[in-house]
Parts: structure tokens; C-alpha cells; sequence
């Protein structure tokens, strides 16, 4: 069957497509073996279509259509009055390819996240798209509205938390609830199921990406990044939030201790009983948990985690994006450069190289 | 709709009749072969003393062409493959380029147009995408439309308003290619004017939303791009295309604030790899965005060799749609 169909030829080196100018046998009209049946014509020349077997040509596209090549344009048939439905059939493209069962960025989503994004098709019985990856790896929808709290309007601050819809949202609100000049006005997060509901009485507006038209709407008056789990994320957010003109703040819980001649940037998040003495520097962005003590002198750059009860001694320096976990002890006077990654329980007697991923010996065997 | 090749014939022929003194040069113009690519069709007909067929000397008619734009002309050369511009460099590198500053109220108004680019199995002498040996030449605009510019109105622009030399780039596979369209197509356009008739093209697939990557390219890498840009609409990846129409171009706050949003950029180019215009827009973004890329410019360009004849080989050779769907995914994961 597949020879009695006449296919638009690549004419030239130039052209992927050809005018249908003119058919030159009636439609269903008898044709002899190598009989000229149409005239197509390219940017660079005007041809003769020829039928290589003997029949009935049965025309497909009308004069005057520009066909990609390789195009059908004709069915040689065996009788006059022969169907055309099964010489279709071979032309068409075949159908009903069963829809794509998540979309690229999904996939890239789950391979990053550990996701088995087979299970989780299967789940959904559906296209699984980006934010169901986010969604099923997201615990955060566990700890909504443990409790319902109204902010006087005095507090003259109206701040947004940005990627809050999760455990640290309740911490910052907490700390914010507590302080005399800020109210939280709005969460955001990337989970995009929580949209809609509310924690600690604050509306979770959306994902994070609304922020500028927040900030556009005069809708809040600060931004805080509450992501502490993912450094690159935490940073790459500041940096976005400020290149789209948004103003930082700090949300410093009032049991959290600023000495005299403290510098702080914007961003940071300092959470109770944290001791900041005379003559910090504390860069932007950090977030420093509970009872974190920065002794006098030191300098702190940008984007860096302390765990709870993480303590440095006088005049330490720290880099940027440095990740501490809990209760670390760093002498005086040490270097820690950027993007070091400090375990638990490290004591540092002396200064670690930029980049450094610091493992400690433990008292027992895993 | 209209094709590339559509809006360039338009606006040649709309040269001629808006200003008598525009003429074109080049070999195989009359009709009714009309350029071997046919962007001068029909011209002939309409203006038979405006358009010269000259014989195979690229060297000779490029030079006449510069004298009668300095006596007041505003011709406009067709070189019929772009590999032939090196059998009329020395005039353009040391003559039509140089006039201006070297003689007191002499400028030369002349459009050098001329096909780029592979993919059609056309071979190793007339398929590169030289535009790296121009593109340091002092005193020459090199222009490359790309399918989210109307070519037309660019042309039109050189032709009637230039003042100095335009190497205009027509990519091959894009003259059969309908262009984008602000209205119609599902790509998001704009346009930064950051040099007057030669604007940067912006398009996003999906405008909404933060882009997971950017892309600077220009000319037929734009057909590449566009395409992979419409089907990631449904697979939630979100890209901004970035296509400057001028090469030599400042690298302006506008473009560096187009691309100032996004996390990781590819330069793209279907020119060969090294020492090309992708190298030297990384420096110069490096300059000013090394503080919010988060990821190291990613550049792809054709590989640095000779263009095979053969499709496959061709297309191992050529900038192709999965090199750089493997960019993207690379980028991404």
C-alpha cells in the first residue's frame, strides 16, 4: 500500500517546504505508470510530480498549499471508487500516546529531592507536576495553626515571611509576637498546597515568587527569610528579594541580647537567649537559633546557620554561607573561612580553611 | 505571518522605493533567480538600473560599492555565501571601515548582507557562521536578526539611516521560518532599544514565573531556542531568551537587568567554540553579575572544526536543539 503514495520530494538543499501549485489530473482520475501529476515549486525551482505505479489519483491537499516535505499529496488507488479511510490510516500520526506522566522539571525536582516520582504518579493518578514533588517531601503542612494570634496594629513593622510554612515560620512568628514594633502580616512558601490556611493566624498567601507583587501592592513593609535548611536556597532568595527592590529586615526576639556597638546588616533572624557582645559584626541573612553567644570583637559574614548554643570566643571571624550545628565552641582570635561546615559538639582551637567540611570523632560507634 | 525571508524581501523592495539612491550589488540578483536565496526577487524587475548582477569578484564590487557610498550612494552587496566575505575582507577591514576616520566628512553607508550558518549539508566552505572575524573590526556594525526580530525593519534601518558600515547576518535556515510575533505566539516578546534600529529581543515562555534559566544568543540560534522554549511550556521550565540584534553591542544596565534575574545563564552560538562572541559577552557579564550567577556561565557553541556534509555529522558538529536541552538539564538537576 505504502507505494501508491505520493510524497512531496526534497526538491532542494534550500527548502524544507513546497508550494502545491497546481494538480494536473483531476481528482480521482486515471493516471498511466510515470504519468505527471502536480506541479510544486520551491524558492529555487518549479517540478513535475510523477506517479511511479498506474491507478486512480486520489488528491489529499488542495492548489496553493505550502507542504512540508515528505507530505502526502496523493493516494494512487487500485479502483475509482476505492475507500481512502486505510491509506489515511498509514499517513496519520499515531494517536492516543499516553500522556507524559510528569513534566521535565518534576522529574528534575524528584531526582534532586530523592523522590520516587514512579510511586508518586501512581499515587496521584495524575500528571505530576513540580509543586506535587515539593508537597510530598514537605512536612510543614503537619505544624499549621497550632494556635490563633491577633497582632495590635500599633506595631508599626508589617512584616512578610518568605519560605514560612514550615516549623521555622512558627519560630520567627513566635519571636515576632514577642517583640514591641513588628507584626507579621503574611507568609510565603514554596509548598503550594498550604496556600489558603493560616498559621499562628497568619494567612500562607502562596509561593514565594509573589513577593515583588506584594511588595508592589504596599502590603507589608519588611521581608524575613525563614529557610534554614538549604544555604544556596536561603542566599539565592536574599539575593532575588533584593534585586527586586524588596526591603529586608531583622526579627530579633526580645530576649536576644544586642551589646553596645553591635553592627547588624539585614535578614538576620536571632532567636531567644542568643548573646551578641559589645562590638559584633554580624554580616546579612544569618539566622542564629537559641542561645547562640558571639563573644566581643568577632566578625560574622553573610548567610551563615547557627544551631542552638553554638559559641564563639572573643574576636573570631567567620566567613560567609558557614553552616554550624549545635553547641560548637570556637577559641578567640580563629579564622573560619566561607562555607565551612561545622558538626556538633566541634570545639576549634584553631582556624579552618574556606570550604571545609569538618568531621569530628565521636565517643561511640554508629 | 511571515517568514524571515518574507519580511527581508519586503523591506529591500520597500528601500528602493522609499529612497532612489539605494542600489544592490552581488552576483545572481536579476529575476528571475532573484539571489540565491532570493531575497532581492522581484527587485530586479521593478528596478532594472538598481541592481547590479556582477561577475564572481566578491573584492571588485565590494570596493565599488564603498566608493559609491562615499559619494553620496547608499548601496547595498549581497556576498552570496557568508564564507566568501574573506575574499573582500581587505576591504572592509582596511578600507570601507576606515574612511570615516581617516578622511574629514567622508562616511560610508554600506549594508553588506549575507547568508550564515549550516544545516543543510552545504559542507565545510559554505556553512560556517564567521562572524567571530568581524566582530573585532573597529568602525563596523554586525547585525544578526534573530526570529524574535522583524529582519525587515532591521534591514530597513541599516539601509535608509546608517551612517556607517552594516555587516548584516541573515541566518540560512531562518528564511523559511515564520517569525514570532508580539500577538499571536505563545511566547511572551519584548524589546530593550539599546542602540537606536537595533533592538535586544526578551522572550519568556512562561512570563509569570521566575526564569530556571536564561539564554543569550543571537541570530539562528533563536530557531533552536524558540522551539525548545514552546514545548517546555507543558514541562513547567521556565526560560528567558535574551537575543541582542546588534553583536557589538553594549552590553547595557537593561540587558545585564534582564539577566540579572536569573540563577544560570547560557550563551549559545552557532558559530565554532573559542575566542567567539560568546567569550566576550561572559567576560563582560562575569564584570558585573559575578556576585548573583550562582552557577558558571554555560556556553555552547559549534564544536572547533571543519562542517561535515553529512546530516549526522553535521548535526555532531552544529550548536543542535539537544545540545542544548542537555544544558538546560544539566543546569537543572
Amino acid at each position: 500500500m505504502i507505494e501508491r503514495l505520493i510524497r512531496l520530494p526534497a526538491v532542494n538543499a534550500n527548502d524544507n517546504t513546497a508550494m502545491l501549485v497546481e494538480w494536473l489530473v483531476e481528482d480521482r482520475s486515471p493516471v498511466t505508470n510515470g504519468a505527471p501529476v502536480a506541479y510544486i515549486e520551491t524558492t529555487k525551482a518549479a517540478i513535475e510530480i510523477e506517479t511511479p505505479i498506474a491507478g486512480y489519483c486520489a488528491h489529499l491537499h488542495q492548489e496553493g498549499e505550502k507542504l512540508p516535505e515528505g507530505t502526502v499529496i496523493a493516494v494512487i488507488l487500485e479502483h475509482a471508487d476505492e475507500r481512502i479511510d486505510p491509506y489515511l490510516q498509514l499517513i496519520e500520526p499515531k494517536k492516543n500516546e499516553q500522556a507524559k506522566q510528569w513534566t521535565k522539571k518534576a522529574e528534575l525536582m524528584a531526582e534532586k529531592l530523592g523522590v520516587d516520582i514512579t510511586k508518586l504518579a501512581e499515587e496521584l493518578g495524575r500528571q505530576v507536576k513540580e509543586s506535587d514533588v515539593l508537597t510530598y517531601r514537605d512536612p510543614g503542612n503537619t505544624i499549621i495553626d497550632l494556635l490563633d494570634d491577633q497582632y495590635p496594629d500599633s506595631r508599626y513593622e508589617r512584616v512578610l515571611l518568605i519560605g514560612g510554612g514550615g516549623g521555622g515560620g512558627i519560630l520567627a512568628l513566635d519571636a515576632i509576637s514577642r517583640t514591641h514594633h513588628q507584626r507579621a502580616v503574611g507568609i510565603l512558601d514554596n509548598n503550594s498546597t498550604l496556600a489558603g490556611k493560616t498559621a499562628m493566624g497568619v494567612p500562607i498567601l502562596g509561593t514565594n515568587n509573589m513577593a515583588k507583587q506584594l511588595w508592589d501592592e504596599k502590603f507589608f513593609d519588611a521581608a524575613i527569610i525563614i529557610v534554614t535548611a538549604s544555604i544556596e536556597q536561603r542566599e539565592a532568595l536574599f539575593h532575588d528579594l533584593l534585586s527586586e527592590g524588596i526591603k529586608m529586615t531583622n526579627v530579633i526576639d526580645p530576649m536576644a541580647q544586642i551589646r553596645t556597638h553591635c553592627s547588624l546588616g539585614v535578614g538576620n533572624l536571632i532567636m531567644a537567649n542568643c548573646f551578641l557582645a559589645a562590638c559584633v559584626k554580624l554580616g546579612d541573612n544569618n539566622f542564629l537559633a537559641s542561645h547562640v553567644c558571639i563573644e566581643h570583637h568577632s566578625v560574622i559574614g553573610s548567610h551563615c546557620t547557627f544551631g542552638p548554643r553554638t559559641t564563639t570566643s572573643g574576636a573570631v571571624t567567620i566567613g560567609d554561607r558557614v553552616k554550624f550545628g549545635m553547641g560548637a565552641l570556637i577559641e578567640p582570635y580563629l579564622t573560619i573561612g566561607d562555607e565551612c561546615v561545622i558538626p556538633s559538639g566541634s570545639i576549634l582551637t584553631s582556624s579552618i580553611a574556606p570550604r571545609t567540611l569538618l568531621k569530628i570523632k565521636r565517643n561511640y560507634t554508629e | 505571518m511571515i517568514t524571515f525571508l518574507e519580511s527581508l524581501q519586503n523591506s529591500l523592495l520597500a528601500s528602493f522605493d522609499k529612497d532612489d539612491r539605494v542600489l544592490l550589488l552581488g552576483e545572481d540578483l536579476i529575476d528571475p533567480y532573484g539571489g540565491a536565496f532570493k531575497v532581492s526577487r522581484g527587485l530586479s524587475t521593478k528596478y532594472p538600473d538598481r541592481v547590479i548582477s556582477t561577475p564572481i569578484s566578491e573584492a571588485g564590487f565590494t570596493g565599488i560599492a564603498g566608493g559609491m557610498a562615499m559619494r553620496g550612494l547608499r548601496p547595498v552587496v549581497e556576498i552570496m555565501f557568508g564564507d566568501f566575505l574573506t575574499l573582500c575582507t581587505d576591504q572592509i577591514v582596511n578600507h570601507i571601515t576606515k574612511f570615516a576616520s581617516m578622511y574629514p566628512g567622508v562616511t560610508v553607508p554600506l549594508v553588506i548582507r549575507t547568508p550564515m550558518g549550516g544545516g543543510r549539508g552545504y559542507g565545510a566552505t559554505h556553512s560556517q557562521s564567521l562572524e567571530k572575524m568581524f566582530l573585532g573590526v573597529p568602525g563596523l556594525l554586525v547585525v544578526a536578526p534573530s526570529l524574535a526580530h522583524n529582519p525587515g525593519k532591521l534591514l530597513e534601518h541599516a539601509i535608509l539611516h546608517e551612517e556607517s558600515p552594516v555587516l548584516f547576518l541573515e541566518n540560512k535556515l531562518l528564511y523559511g521560518q515564520e517569525i514570532l510575533s508580539e500577538s499571536t505566539d505563545n511566547l511572551h516578546l519584548e524589546y530593550i532599544e539599546t542602540q537606536h534600529g537595533y533592538p535586544t529581543a526578551v522572550v519568556h515562555n512562561l512570563p509569570e514565573t521566575k526564569p530556571d534559566v536564561c539564554i543569550l544568543a543571537y541570530g539562528g540560534a533563536s530557531r533552536l531556542i524558540l522551539d525548545i522554549m514552546n514545548r517546555y511550556i507543558d514541562e513547567e521550565i521556565s526560560i528567558k531568551a535574551i537575543f541582542p540584534s546588534l553583536l557589538k553591542t553594549d552590553v547595557s544596565a537593561d540587558i545585564l537587568g534582564a539577566i540579572r534575574g536569573c540563577s544560570s545563564l547560557i550563551i549559545a552560538e552557532e558559530g565554532s567554540a573559542g575566542f567567539n562572541w560568546g567569550s566576550e559577552m561572559a567576560a563582560i557579564i562575569y564584570e558585573v553579575l559575578h556576585t548573583t550567577l550562582k552557577k558558571p556561565i554555560f556556553r555552547l557553541a559549534a564544536e572547533d572544526s571543519i562542517i561535515p556534509c553529512a546530516k549526522n555529522l553535521e548535526d555532531e558538529v552544529l550548536l543542535t536543539t539537544i545540545k542544548l536541552e542537555h544544558a538546560i538539564t544539566e543546569i537543572l538537576a
